[in-house]
């Protein structure tokens, strides 16, 4: 593939912000306006200025602000460690699901289930947990001389993590019957009947991942000059990386653990940001904390609205917003360099 | 490769050593394998009635199809001629050993007074329904309702196979070269989960129809009892459902729950009747108001009743719910309120019904 030298961004970054920020405010809004229930615009945005009826403060504060909050969060953690891990991995087409972490979370979800608990009350800690077992064991991988290194087989060595765990998963579905009847919904992803207090269990451990994220955004800046350029910068290489991906694997599992594994939304939103701001990683991270929500609420809405009274499990509508949009990249042959 | 004459011999054994054992497994015997609580049938012997004129499976391994009995025609000693969603097939006038696949016609067989020798696993369960465990005593257990272990079936040499109208093709194919299977047919506009109509179709092929009307009656007895026990319902609204994270899903209300329901005089909602299949898709949190009944019972799959009324207590939506401030929210099983059918389910959801009622 052809690859731009693209060093000059197109926006400067505060432009660019504002540009998501305004974005963001739209999508919210609509997220509080709009929903699969009786509860139709005038009503809510009625409700959020103190003047809206019972029914109609009671869905927008305690159903769609929680939700929001959620899609927040989630979107936020998923855009800030798809590009993370694209330049760890120099990869631009590199997603947190390829290392395993979502499989991990996963994985420990489908356990906890089969072994006497329920979903309905969607065990976050044990999905944090999960994911952060996927990062060890990727992490021991990446300790392997010669994998470590080489972004490619990193890559690789997740993917068949991921597959590993997605077969005995589905092992486990087989042989446990009420397992698969109760997580068949949560392995879709959904934001639906997510509170508060998930969104509070998991708070500490996504912004432990930002800090993280934060402390090695120089260290990943200079990784996507090249290791030997990097090296010479005074750059401890191989310690950015593993950095790198711990906190990857504290933001993938705590959005996991609350919207069980959503695809799409690590790889099409820092293409987005790169697009507007360039490859910067200093650049493009703040850009992806608006845009992931954005994207988040925009697929959540339509979830809401396709098949009312119902609603489409969000990972669906993820992967058709996201799925046309890396076809278009890859076709137009448009990958920015990392 | 020559280095190491040794290993390559080793290797030459090791394949040999597994041909033959595959061979060996392949056409092994089926004598050493006991279904529970039954003592293994040595070859020829099938446990017909003596009066049966042609033995339908001489070896356990046969696969003799069912129309090679003796006498296609009506009645001759031994044989009966029912319809069929298939066709016209024979079946054993006195059958000795049943094979149920699905837990209805388990349901319906044992009520009518069988004791069959191998049923389908139920739903989400390692062995048939909990409330038809103490019927059954040892049963044994071949396979799933959706994948029936075919050689396990054979191995119990059945002289009739009972499945639910929903039985494919490709699988009735295989069922009918081992036993005569029977697919019943449900009169057009009859309500296929009605369970009286279910034991009436089996009850007609099996030549049991009296049997069938005294079920009828005990259960329009019991379900009278039971009326008169927990008191006039005739203004109050229920529904079923599962609860999941992302909110309910409504139970069809033609299922025999709804219908036992009914008799007892609650409503239930319109959506509950306009379900195609067993339940609806799942309701989005914001339509509560759809499931907003005095009574609501949610069927649990784990045992955790509690658990799970905890879990949907959680929900802010939940609480404000109006049988929820009355405390009129009752766990149920799910595997019974939620897919079991037949005579003897609806008795166990009654007595349910009437557990939680008449506090």
């Amino acid at each position: 593939m052809r690859r731009e030298q693209n060093t000059a961004p197109r926006l400067r970054v505060l432009p660019a912000l504002a540009l998501s920020l305004a974005l963001l405010a739209v999508v919210v809004t609509a997220s509080l306006a709009f929903g699969a229930g009786g509860v139709g615009p005038e009503r809510a945005l009625g409700a959020l200025f103190g003047s809206g009826d019972d029914e109609a403060h009671f869905v927008v504060t305690g159903l769609r602000l929680p939700r929001t909050l959620a899609g927040i969060v989630v979107g936020s953690a998923l855009g800030i460690a798809g590009a993370v891990l694209q330049t760890a991995a120099r990869n631009p087409l590199a997603e947190p699901g390829l290392l395993g972490v979502s499989a991990g979370a996963s994985f420990a979800v489908v356990v906890s289930i089969a072994l006497g608990a329920s979903a309905a009350t969607l065990y976050a800690p044990v999905a944090i947990i999960g994911a952060l077992l996927g990062c060890v064991f990727a992490l021991g991988a990446a300790r392997l001389r010669g994998v470590g290194d080489d972004p490619i087989r990193l890559v690789l060595a997740g993917v068949a993590l991921s597959s590993m765990l997605g077969s005995v998963s589905s092992l486990v579905l087989l042989i446990d019957q009420r397992t698969r009847d109760e997580i068949r919904f949560w392995t879709i992803g959904a934001l639906a009947g997510r509170n508060i207090p998930t969104i509070v269990t998991i708070l500490p451990t996504v912004v432990l991942g930002i800090a993280i994220v934060l402390l090695l955004i120089r260290p990943l800046a200079a990784l996507s000059l090249g290791d030997q350029v990097a090296r010479s910068l005074g750059h401890r290489v191989r310690m950015t990386r593993i950095g790198a991906m711990l906190g990857v694997a504290l933001l993938v599992g705590s959005a996991t653990a609350v919207s069980g594994p959503i695809g799409f939304v690590g790889l099409v939103v820092p293409f987005a940001a790169r697009a507007l701001v360039g490859p910067d990683i200093r650049r493009v991270v703040p850009i992806c904390a608006v845009l992931g929500p954005a994207l988040i609420l925009v697929a959540d809405v339509l979830a809401r609205m396709l098949v009312r009274p119902s609603e489409m499990p969000l990972g669906v509508v993820t992967a058709f917003v996201g799925a046309p949009v890396l076809v278009a990249v890859v076709r137009a042959q448009r990958l920015p360099a990392l | 490769m020559s280095r190491y004459p040794g290993r390559r011999w080793l290797a030459l054994i090791l394949v040999m050593v597994s041909l033959l054992a595959l061979v060996a497994a392949a056409c092994g015997e089926a004598t050493d394998v006991e279904p529970q609580g039954q003592t293994a049938t040595e070859a020829p012997a099938s446990s017909t009635d003596a009066t049966d004129a042609t033995p339908a499976s001489e070896t356990p391994a046969a696969t003799a199809s069912a129309t090679e009995r003796a006498d296609n025609d009506s009645d001759a000693a031994g044989t009966r001629s029912v319809e069929t969603a298939f066709g016209t097939i024979e079946i054993p006038a006195n059958p000795q050993r049943i094979v149920t696949i699905g837990d209805t016609p388990l349901d319906v067989a044992v009520s009518l007074g069988f004791s069959p020798v191998g049923a389908t696993s139920s739903r989400g369960a390692t062995g048939v329904a909990a409330y038809m465990a103490e019927h059954v005593g040892d049963i044994q257990i071949i396979g799933t309702i959706a994948e029936p272990n075919l050689e396990s079936i054979v191995q119990l040499e059945p002289d009739l196979i009972l499945t639910e109208t929903t039985l494919q093709e490709a699988m009735y194919e295989n069922l009918s070269k081992i036993a005569p299977t029977l697919v019943p047919i449900i009169p057009e506009g009859a309500n296929r989960y009605d369970p009286m109509v279910l034991t009436r179709a089996y009850a007609q092929a099996l030549g049991m129809t009296d049997r069938a009307d005294e079920l009828a009656d005990e259960l329009e007895a019991r379900i009278a009892e039971v009326r008169e026990k927990v008191g006039d319902r005739s203004g109050q609204t229920a529904v079923v459902i599962r609860w999941m994270a992302q909110g309910p899903m409504v139970m069809n209300g033609h299922l025999v729950t709804g219908q036992m329901l009914s008799e007892i005089g609650f409503t239930l909602p319109e959506l509950a009747y306009e379900i195609e299949g067993g339940h609806s898709d799942v309701l989005s949190l914001e339509n509560l108001a759809e499931i907003d009944t005095d009574w609501i019972f949610i069927a649990t799959l784990n045992q955790d009743g509690q658990q799970a009324l905890e879990a949907a207590r959680q929900q802010p939506a939940f609480e404000r719910l109006k049988a929820n401030q009355a405390n009129q929210v009752v766990t149920v099983n799910g595997q019974l309120w939620s897919s079991a059918n037949g005579p003897l389910a609806a008795t166990a959801i009654l007595a349910d019904i009437e557990q939680a009622l008449a506090q």
